[in-house]
């Protein structure tokens, strides 16, 4: 638990914060650029001055009123910048060894791990001699990561951990932070931009708006009300379905999900452990809809559905269908107008909404 | 080069020596207030110690001998205190020597401060390290260039030094006698012979400290695999 109660003021920006979190589960923050994610990070590692209070758990890490102020080195808070950083007269594997060294000088509660264990969980064995500027993007910011566990964090705060690497070399980081985070419970607070990162890691997400917290929950249920496009880099609209593992398919390679009595199912290469529960990224212009069941397509996924809103503008060729599934779950749909009026839809009416399996990833 | 001319050089290097290390623990913590403190004193600060630099080291002496000779009560209490006079001593000339030195060892370490990015110091604390660990494993390594240069000019700059001592130190030997007085003495009594080997010496020594000091500076070839 993670309770909030700061004011911090900059000459054109003011964070304002009162709110309790509770982080048994990895939490995302989204929010417009300048609207104080940053400094809400760095306010809990103890970097920006504040006055008010902070408590995570049964510790008070700062309380104004009480003179209480707990330095940074004592937080025993892992903190991943933007751009991460690291000890550039050190190579790699020096890096990590300083990071066990200084956590073996004080009393922590956080996970034990050793550099040896992590340089092998990690795949940094060939780029332990490296200098920190003879690596990628990625591989630097795996070595971070690496280094932040090492300090063995009661909290991670990750601020936007994917954003400075290369589109296709995400999976030199995500496989790794995930997996730990499978195995190991460790509070999370990820700041991001990308709606594919809030479905695969974080189960409830907080919102950001100039400063203040202005949603809080459930992540399906945030970003169903949120204004996506000022929010998320993608053009394009995208919902949350909760759904839940039934089995997987060796031979084909296909997991199969419940949502309520409609099945889903996703290709994947993975194939370790799936969670009993996961967020299926779904983009409006992958979902069609149907007024009767198909048979005989190509297409697996059919959800059965009542339209809830129909957004029609004649500006556009586009109409925007917001359909209520199975467990009162939104998707959303991007048709065109003309197949909007051909097939006479309407608010009320049921529908089959149909999704490519191919389009969808864990 | 007869027997004196060996005592003048081992004062020389014994003071030079005792001004750099004394002035490293000065220096140090001044420079990195000046680099991280956006304090409104900082101008102020900075200005007084980059001073001795512009100053002719007369005006150092004079206010030295004004403040320190025994009849001051300063001057009196220091020696109630250590029984010796700051001026015409070693001691003096150490003290005046850290004063008069005191820019060539706070500006280049302060360069080198400025250059460690914040985010290095506040990743090491965010880490758990405390502020010792910071400076032995983080500060000294990171900034090692800057502070040898800043040691190896302080040095240089007090071996050369002569104005000051010269008003406040005299010329005593194995006291207060060092190289530049003892060129200075050599040629007003025109022994050149003795004053072209400790002023060629001085030049050899000057170029290749010097000549240290930029090859360290010099960024280093990164190789691009």
């Amino acid at each position: 638990m993670l309770s909030l109660n700061i004011k911090l003021k900059r000459s054109d920006f003011e964070l304002s914060i009162d709110t309790s979190l509770d982080l048994n589960t990895p939490t995302a923050i989204l929010g417009a650029n300048g609207s104080g994610k940053t400094t809400l990070l760095r306010t809990i590692a103890g970097l920006e001055r504040t006055s008010g209070k902070i408590k995570f758990n049964d510790t008070v890490w700062i309380d104004t009123d009480n003179g209480i102020n707990v330095s940074t080195r004592r937080r025993a808070i892992g903190y991943l910048t933007q751009k991460p950083l690291l000890f550039p007269h050190m190579d790699v594997e020096s890096n990590l060894r300083f990071a066990e060294y200084v956590s073996q000088q004080r009393t922590l509660t956080g996970t034990a791990i050793s550099t040896d264990e992590i340089l092998k969980t990690f795949d940094l064995l060939p780029l332990r001699n490296k200098k920190t500027f003879e690596i990628s993007g990625g591989e630097l910011s795996r070595t971070a990561l690496a280094q932040t566990l090492l300090s063995r964090p009661t909290l991670l705060l990750l601020d936007e951990p994917l954003a400075s690497i290369d589109v296709n070399r995400k999976k030199d980081l995500i496989p790794y932070l995930e997996n730990y985070l499978q195995q190991n419970q460790l509070p999370m607070l990820y700041v991001t931009h990308d709606i594919s990162e809030v479905a695969r890691f974080c189960p409830q997400s907080i919102v950001l708006d100039n400063g203040s917290v202005v949603s809080f929950g459930d992540s399906s249920n945030v970003i169903q009300t949120l204004a996506q496009d000022s929010i998320f880099e993608s053009t394009d609209v995208s919902t949350l379905l909760k759904v839940k593992f039934v089995k997987y398919d060796s031979t084909y390679q296909i997991v199969t999900f419940n949502l309520g009595s409609d099945k889903i199912f996703v290709p994947t290469i993975k194939q370790d452990r799936f969670p009993s529960q996961v967020y299926l990224r779904i983009r409006n212009l992958d979902v069609g809809l149907a007024r009767t069941r198909p048979s005989d397509v190509s297409i697996r996924n059919v959800i059965s559905g009542t339209i809830s809103a129909i957004q029609n503008d004649p500006l556009t060729p586009y109409t925007d269908i917001q359909l209520t599934c199975q467990n009162e779950q939104q998707l959303h749909s991007r048709i065109t107008r003309k197949a909007c009026e051909e097939l006479q839809l309407m608010v009320g009416q049921e529908v089959f909404a149909l999704i490519k399996s191919v389009s969808l990833e864990l | 080069m007869n027997s004196i001319d060996f005592s003048v050089i081992l004062l020389t290097i014994q003071l030079a020596l005792i001004t750099t290390l004394l002035l490293l623990v000065l220096g140090g913590p001044i420079a990195w207030w000046l680099s991280r403190s956006q304090n409104r004193l900082k101008p102020a600060v900075e200005a007084i110690t980059t001073l001795p630099l512009v100053l002719p080291p007369t005006v150092l002496g004079f206010y030295f001998l004004v403040v320190f000779n025994p009849h001051t009560p300063l001057g009196s209490f220091i020696v109630f205190l250590t029984g010796e006079s700051l001026t015409f001593s070693f001691q003096g000339l150490v003290v005046a020597s850290i004063i008069y030195s005191m820019p060539f060892m706070v500006q280049p370490l302060k360069i080198a401060f400025d250059k460690l990015d914040q985010g290095i110091l506040e990743s090491a604390r965010v880490l758990g390290a405390n502020p010792w660990v910071c400076l032995y494993r983080i500060v000294i390594p990171s900034c090692i260039r800057g502070i040898v240069s800043a040691m190896v000019l302080t040095f240089a700059h007090t071996v050369g030094e002569f104005g000051v001592v010269l008003m406040i130190g005299g010329n005593i030997p194995g006291k207060t006698r060092v190289i530049s007085i003892a060129i200075y003495e050599h040629v007003e009594t025109l022994n050149y012979e003795s004053a072209h080997m400790l002023a060629l010496g001085l030049i050899v020594f000057s170029f290749l400290t010097l000549l240290v000091v930029y090859a360290m500076n010099r960024e280093p070839t990164v190789r691009l695999t």
